[in-house]
């Protein structure tokens, strides 16, 4: 006669390993695009390095004015790598759980996607190909690095406490977003001024107005299912009208006083980034409701 | 983890567990992805979906592309906790019999 207790153990073991092959299952699924990085890492490094050619020795402004068609095409080119590289492959069929770690990858891989092409424009033409090379290789080992982080994900416990301390990112949240978007909003006046320095200070302070959006985004995590709908649209309309002001304020109020032009890119930024600020607080909203329902006063307030 | 360990019949019957399974692994799955993952039917799967979805275990939505509907299924809150307790639970009785080659082999780490 069997004993109850082994049969009670042999059922436990038997559903602890069906779940141990599901976890396999869709880890093998998160996998199955391992091949995408290195192909878009070519791509991007390829796409840096030929502003190389024939890059001249005048100034950062000037040399955007002189390779204007090229230097957008490559913008444009990392801006579309998004998709493949943050976004997540409908295909798969699975949203992974993606965990602090992963999420800290993501951002990295933003900041080589943004600030790249600038940097292939910066200095001489050897700059441009050490650039390329560098976004090859950053491409390859993070998303890497991302991949085995949500692998690991996906292999934890379902329910997972994550409250460690963040002092920096819980400083760069707690910034009012009405600052944020001031301070983007005079980023990209300054970055229209005849004066040089002017213009570098602004154009700094408006990206750490886009990097400070990126950190509360990653404080808020992946939205969840309900308002995942058209995610990797939405994040790329964000970029590319993230990216607009800037890039017009480059290049057409680089003749000086161009101050409408100026102005309208200003209210465009600032608008902009009510808007993600706006859809950031219906993710926390909606992620209080699911948790605790007396919870949305605290998110409101 | 925050839950205490509740063995749930509800999960435990196994194309169930199966789905909660691959639930608990990711924030959403496709529902032709579940359907992969337990190869069973469609009338199979939805039915085992209405069981749990009827527990407010789990949530779907429904997701229009390229003229195609998809389904996206997700476990709610309760859901996870309750799936977390049973895991929990199943370990426990595990942990009566140590030298099982499953209960070493189980991937379900608690820690961060």
């Amino acid at each position: 006669m069997v004993d109850p207790d082994d049969r009670q153990r042999a059922r436990a073991a038997a559903a602890l390993a069906e779940i141990e092959d599901q976890q396999r299952f869709v880890t093998q699924r998160l996998g199955g695009f391992s091949w995408l990085p290195p192909v878009v890492a070519v791509v991007l490094a390829l796409a840096a390095a030929s502003l190389a050619y024939r890059n001249g020795v005048l100034g950062y402004g000037d040399r955007i004015r002189q390779m204007n068609v090229r230097f957008v095409a490559v913008q444009v080119i990392y801006l579309a790598a998004f998709i493949p590289l943050v976004g997540t492959p409908v295909r798969t069929g699975v949203i992974p759980r993606e965990g602090r770690q992963s999420r800290r990858y993501v951002f990295a891989l933003c900041v080589v996607l943004l600030s790249v092409p600038q940097l292939a424009m910066l200095g001489p033409w050897w700059m441009a190909i050490v650039a390329g090379v560098g976004a090859g290789a950053a491409v390859l080992v993070l998303s890497r690095w991302r991949l085995a982080a949500t692998l690991r994900e996906a292999r934890r416990s379902p329910l997972v406490d994550d409250d460690g301390q963040h002092p920096v990112t819980d400083r760069i949240v707690a910034v009012p977003a009405v600052v944020v978007i001031a301070v983007m909003g005079a980023g990209v006046l300054a970055s229209a001024s005849p004066d040089r320095a002017l213009r570098a200070v602004g154009t700094l302070a408006y990206f750490l107005g886009i990097g400070s959006l990126f950190v509360v985004q990653q404080r808020i995590g992946v939205p969840p299912p309900e308002l995942r709908s058209g995610l990797v649209r939405k994040a790329l309309l964000f970029g590319v009208a993230l990216w607009i002001p800037i890039v017009l304020t480059t290049f057409v109020t680089s003749l000086p006083g161009n101050w409408w032009v100026a102005s309208f890119c200003a209210l465009a930024a600032a608008l902009t980034v009510a808007t993600i600020y706006r859809w950031q607080h219906n993710i926390l909203r909606h992620q209080a409701r699911a948790a605790d329902p007396t919870a949305l006063e605290g998110v409101d307030g | 983890m925050g839950d205490h360990p509740a063995f749930d019949e509800l999960i435990h019957a196994p194309k169930r567990l199966r789905i909660c399974a691959v639930l608990g692994a990711a924030t959403a799955a496709e529902f032709a992805t579940l359907r992969d993952a337990l190869d069973v039917s469609d009338s199979v799967l939805s039915k085992h979906l209405t069981a749990l979805e009827s527990a407010d275990y789990i949530t779907t939505r429904r997701e229009l592309r390229n003229s195609r509907q998809r389904v996206w299924v997700s476990l709610t809150p309760t859901g996870r906790r309750a799936y977390a307790g049973h895991v929990q639970a199943l370990q426990q009785i595990m942990a009566l019999h140590p030298d099982d080659e499953t209960t070493r082999n189980a991937g379900l780490r608690s820690d961060p």
